[in-house]
This record gives C-alpha cells, sequence and structure tokens, in this order.
C-alpha cells in the first residue's frame, strides 16, 4: 500500500511540474489571430524567454481578432494579470478587430517597474517611441519583423535602464512626475525587481484547495454510506393507503411587499487610445499605451 | 357584520377596521386584507385549533399473561435477559459477544400479542451482509468472512407497535416573490398568504424497539418490515432462536412513536401546500386519541464482530434481509482514495490556470 501511495504521489507531482513547465511555455507568446508562422512563433518565443531569463519580468504577446466587447486596455491588462509570471513586466497585444483595416488596435500594457521605465510611452503625444517604430510594420501587416522591432527597442530601454538602477533618464526630465508620488522614487524600489510569483501562487492553492475539498466531498460521502445505522423521526412507511383526508384548505393573501434597487451603473467607456491610468493589480502601478493602425 | 369587527388580524392581531374602497376587512397595523368570509372560516379555523398536540394510547390486550415454559438466560456482561426454549442450547449474548448463563426458568415475561417469523435462514442472512459490505471500497478487505458469519445469532427483538389516527390544524406562512426590473431599478414584490389546513391521517404499525440493548438506530434501519406476514404468537416460532426480553416499557416508547406521528403527519400536510416560494409552519396542533399498541416479536440476524479492537454490530432484517450496520474505515484506503481524487484534480486544474 505504501509502495502504491509513494508512486500515485511520485506520479502526480512529475504531472503537475510537467503540467506547469508546459503551461508557462506556452503563456509568453499567445499568436491566437494565428498572424506568424511556426518557425517566427518560435523565433518571437525565444527572444521572449530570453528577455524574461536575463531580465527577470514578464515579456509577452498577444494577438487577437476580436476583445470580446472589452476595451483593449483591460483587455492587456487582464491577459497580463492571468499570464505574467513575474509582477513587473509588459504586455503587447495586437487586436485585428475582425481585420477591420484602420480599425486595428496594437496596445502596450506596462506593469510595475517596467512601468516606470517605459511609462512614458504611455504618455507620449504620439504612440511612443516603441510603438511608433513598429507601427510601418503593424500596417504592412508584418508582424513578425513589428515583433522582433518591438523586443529589440525594449531590450535597448531595458538594458539602459533596469540594469543601472538608478533613476536617470526618462524620469529627469520630470515628464511623469505628476502621476507619481515621491514614495516611489525612494533609492532603487521599482529596480528590485524580484520574481513573483503571487498571482501563480494564488491560482495553484486556489487548484490544491479545490482538489482537497472535491476530494473531501468524494470521500465524505463514501464514508456515509458506511453508516447505514441512522434513527428515524418520521412514519412515512407507515401511513395507512389513503387514510389522508384534508378537511380544510384555506389560502388566504394578506398583503404584499415591494423592494426596489437601483441598477449599478456601468461607467467604462472605450476609446482607440489609453494610457497612463493605475490599476491595482500586482501592488503597483501599471497603464499603457496603443493606437490604430 | 358587528361580529365580524371584533375580529382581530389573523397575521399581527390587532384590531381590524372595515375599508370601504376595497371593500374588504383591513388591519391598521400590518396592511393585510381579509374578506368577510376568509374571516370567518379563519375563525372557525382558530375555534377548533385546540391547546397544543396530545396523544392518547391504550393497549390492544387488556389483560396480558406472563409466557412459561421458557429458560431464561443472562448476559454477565451487557446485563441482556435472553428467553429461550428448553431445548435448544445458548452459548454467547447476541448484543455484546459475552457468555451468557441459565438464570432458570423465564419469569416475568409477558406473551406477545404478535410475532412475525424468520423468513431468512443463516446463510440468507449471509448472503445479504456480505452484499451489504459490497461497492464500498474504503471497508478493510475481507472483513466479513464465512466463518465470522457462522457467528450470526437469530433474535426476536421486543418491538411496541402503535396505529393512530391522527388530527391535525397546521398553519403556515407562505410567501411568493416577483422579480422584474426597468431600466433603472430591479424590482422585488413579496405576495404574503397564510396557508390554513386542517384533516386526518392514519398509522399502523409504528415500531419502536422494547431493548435497551439494540440501539434504536439499528432497528430504525432495517426498517420497515411487511405486515402481511404478521400472526398472532405461538412459542413454536421461538424453537432455535433468542428471544429479548423487553425492558424498555410501552408508556417509556410513546414519545418516540409519537415524533413519528407528528413528523409524517406535518410532512404530508405540507405537501399540500404549494405552488410558492417559502413555506414556513407557524402553528401545529397534531392530536391522536384511541392510538392503540401492542406488543410483537420481529425477526433479527444480529453479528457482532471486532476490527481493531472495536466491537462492530451488524443487524439483518431477519424477514426482508435489509441490512444496517456501521462498517469500518480502511485507513490506509481512505487516504489513497482522497490523495488520487485531489491529484486527479489538482493536475486538470492546471489545464484551467495556465
Amino acid at each position: 500500500m505504501k509502495k502504491i501511495l509513494s508512486l500515485i504521489m511520485v506520479l502526480f507531482v512529475l504531472m503537475s511540474s510537467a503540467l506547469t513547465a508546459f503551461a508557462n511555455e506556452e503563456s509568453c507568446v499567445h499568436d491566437n489571430a494565428d498572424l506568424l508562422t511556426g518557425d517566427e512563433w518560435t523565433e518571437i518565443f525565444n527572444e521572449c524567454e530570453r528577455l524574461m531569463g536575463e531580465y527577470q519580468i514578464s515579456v509577452l504577446i498577444l494577438t487577437t481578432m476580436s476583445t470580446d466587447g472589452d476595451d483593449i486596455h483591460t483587455y492587456a491588462e487582464d491577459f497580463y494579470n492571468e499570464y505574467a509570471p513575474y509582477e513587473d513586466g509588459l504586455a503587447f497585444v495586437i487586436n485585428l478587430n475582425n481585420n477591420e483595416v484602420g480599425n486595428r488596435d496594437f496596445y502596450t500594457y506596462y506593469c510595475g517597474t517596467v512601468y516606470d521605465t517605459f511609462g512614458y510611452e504611455a504618455y507620449d503625444s504620439d504612440y511612443g517611441t516603441i510603438n511608433s517604430a513598429v507601427l510601418p510594420y503593424l500596417a504592412n501587416e508584418d508582424y513578425y519583423s513589428a515583433f522582433s522591432e518591438y523586443l529589440r527597442l525594449t531590450e535597448g530601454y531595458l538594458s539602459s535602464e533596469i540594469t543601472y538602477g538608478n533613476s536617470d533618464g526618462y524620469y529627469d526630465d520630470g515628464y511623469l512626475d505628476d502621476y507619481y508620488s515621491d514614495d516611489y522614487y525612494e533609492g532603487d524600489y521599482y529596480y528590485d525587481s524580484t520574481p513573483s510569483t503571487s498571482g501563480c501562487f494564488i491560482k495553484e492553492l486556489v487548484v490544491i484547495l479545490a482538489g482537497a475539498a472535491v476530494a473531501f466531498l468524494v470521500t465524505f460521502i463514501m464514508k456515509s454510506k458506511m453508516n447505514t445505522a441512522v434513527i428515524k423521526n418520521e412514519a412515512s412507511d407507515y401511513v395507512k393507503a389513503g387514510s389522508m383526508n384534508v378537511t380544510k384548505s384555506l389560502d388566504v393573501f394578506t398583503h404584499r411587499h415591494i423592494t426596489k434597487t437601483a441598477k449599478p451603473k456601468n461607467n467604462s467607456s472605450s476609446g482607440s487610445r489609453s494610457g497612463g491610468g493605475f490599476s491595482g493589480g500586482g501592488g503597483g502601478r501599471s497603464g499603457g499605451g496603443g493606437g490604430k493602425f | 357584520m358587528s361580529s365580524v369587527l371584533e375580529y382581530k388580524c389573523p397575521n399581527c392581531a390587532s384590531d381590524i377596521k372595515f375599508d370601504s374602497s376595497s371593500q374588504k376587512f383591513r388591519c391598521e397595523s400590518c396592511d393585510a386584507e381579509f374578506s368577510e368570509q376568509e374571516l370567518n372560516e379563519i375563525h372557525d379555523f382558530e375555534e377548533n385549533f385546540g391547546d397544543g398536540s396530545e396523544f392518547k394510547w391504550e393497549s390492544e390486550k387488556e389483560n396480558a399473561e406472563e409466557m412459561s415454559g421458557m429458560n431464561e438466560y443472562v448476559c454477565q456482561s451487557c446485563a441482556a435477559h435472553l428467553a429461550v426454549d428448553e431445548t435448544t442450547a445458548a452459548g454467547e449474548c447476541p448484543y455484546c459477544g459475552s457468555p451468557i448463563i441459565l438464570n432458570g426458568q423465564l419469569s416475568g415475561m409477558n406473551t406477545p400479542d404478535c410475532v412475525i417469523p424468520f423468513k431468512l435462514d443463516k446463510k440468507a442472512a449471509g448472503e445479504a451482509l456480505k452484499a451489504f459490505c459490497k461497492g464500498k471500497p474504503l471497508l478493510p478487505s475481507n472483513f466479513v468472512s464465512d466463518n465470522k458469519i457462522k457467528e450470526m445469532k437469530g433474535v426476536y427483538v421486543p418491538f411496541w407497535l402503535f396505529d393512530c389516527d391522527a388530527d391535525a390544524n397546521i398553519v403556515y406562512d407562505a410567501t411568493k416573490v416577483r422579480h422584474w426590473s426597468d431600466s433603472n431599478y430591479n424590482y422585488t414584490e413579496t405576495r404574503h398568504y397564510n396557508v390554513y389546513r386542517s384533516g386526518s391521517i392514519g398509522f399502523a404499525n409504528i415500531p419502536v424497539d422494547g431493548s435497551s440493548k439494540m440501539d434504536d438506530a439499528y432497528m430504525d434501519g432495517i426498517e420497515p418490515y411487511n405486515y402481511g406476514d404478521m400472526t398472532d404468537f405461538n412459542p413454536g416460532y421461538l424453537l432455535g432462536y433468542m428471544a429479548d426480553k423487553y425492558d424498555v416499557s410501552a408508556e417509556q416508547s410513546f414519545p418516540r412513536a409519537e415524533t413519528r406521528v407528528e413528523t409524517s403527519t406535518q410532512d404530508a400536510f405540507r405537501a399540500t401546500v404549494s405552488g410558492y416560494s417559502t413555506v414556513v409552519p407557524r402553528m401545529s396542533n397534531i392530536k391522536a386519541e384511541g392510538g392503540k399498541y401492542r406488543y410483537a416479536l420481529l425477526p433479527v440476524w444480529i453479528l457482532n464482530t471486532k476490527y481493531n479492537g472495536e466491537n462492530y454490530m451488524f443487524a439483518v432484517n431477519g424477514q426482508t434481509g435489509k441490512v444496517s450496520g456501521k462498517l469500518p474505515v480502511d485507513k490506509k484506503k481512505f487516504w489513497l482514495f482522497f490523495g488520487s481524487i485531489a491529484a486527479v484534480i489538482i493536475a486538470l486544474g492546471q489545464f484551467f490556470i495556465f
């Protein structure tokens, strides 16, 4: 019995590890709109992986045919929160919007210290340096080149900013001072890019708890069937057939009560551009910017 | 009309006044409205409601006779008193498995009014027990062996059987809930009703076991018996079996019988209240006058066995083969199942979270 238990536990651990590894591999490039060939996808994926490993941030790419009614910022943020292995990072999102030329979205969502580094991209009066650089490729529907250029330029900023661990560069011009409180700028706070697995950990914890709950429920039912000695406080088996006689049956309406509650208002709005927003995701700052092509 | 004006609100007991606009009687306190006919019917119902549940029982047989021609054995461990015919050798107590010793000629045990004879022999009862153990993956392997089944003992367990016709008056608070909405608001309308039900329902042969040695839960677990096989008592039915001498009187069994009658009466009348979102009993009055009871012996196969130093008892209905008991749980199997199920769910969960 011990051998069987050990074997099951080993299999379980191996299975979970394999699945987790597989899922992580899959998670940094989601080409749902099928814009890349297999080889192109592999190259972009390898580059994302390399950047993630080297800079310990999330670098994600998503292509989609539609945002299912969400605005692009929300869609990118949800995607980031779901798949980002690190709290700090970015997600570059292409929404073909059912391939309506001129109505297709590109958008970058930045989170945590990466937002501090690239935040100005979101506030640029145009699309931002990186976004502007890749726009021609996007307009020509050369998505592989667009992603390659995007990652190349991104690393340029990463190598000059994050590795230095200071607030030189874009922050010195005071461009974003209106948006940040001083607390965020002390020391190397936003360059301490420690891997954050809190999101994944919580999800994993939920799955483990769900597994334990289902296992408890099933074994509880199995265990309850082991006992059939139960007190009966009713006598339905001993009712004389046809003996029930209802002599009075009166249902009287007395009064009614109506409650009225206001419907929640939907204040969300969508636009072709968004940027610079703050969200509570991961406990840090986040925002993004993009445009149409 | 003047008599109606003296009514109190059936809903909150406040004063009721006639409302000329609705042509109904209206309670100023809770806004409930009633027609005159409704008030009269409610008044009649309340007049006959009574002061509380009440049961009266009497024995079916006026003079009980003492049984004779049997030996009485006593268990030195659990003090069970067992009647055994003079030709049958008795060795072990069916309740605890301890040796029993002859106490002399049976005395102080009344002759039962009726009996359901054993229909299942030991082999058939053993098969029923084996079938009960099948499909229980948490049961220790080979828990019920043929050797153990040979130790099963046939016992006539004393029961009190109760018959009665119960009269019920029950008031329910019921509601119907409706939801709708417009562009700005969600609305919920709750319509309140007073629901009145009166009537009667009959019960026959509600069993309450008369042995303190036999756990009520085990006997409830092997119900019901088929009373079509019940016959007047004849000592010949006891040959080869033991009969437990009752030590719980009929009077001591009344509360259990009454609880069972009340619960099933309330359930039966509750089933007549339909079409509502919620139904809550407000008042209930159940009476049974002229209830009868009689003393019966019902057949039970009993097996006592030990596992990991603990006693486990199983009861098999000697007529229908229905089994009741608490099976032990193999802890290793339990954790194996728990771990396997949890592992599968967690592994499947990985596909959804990544």
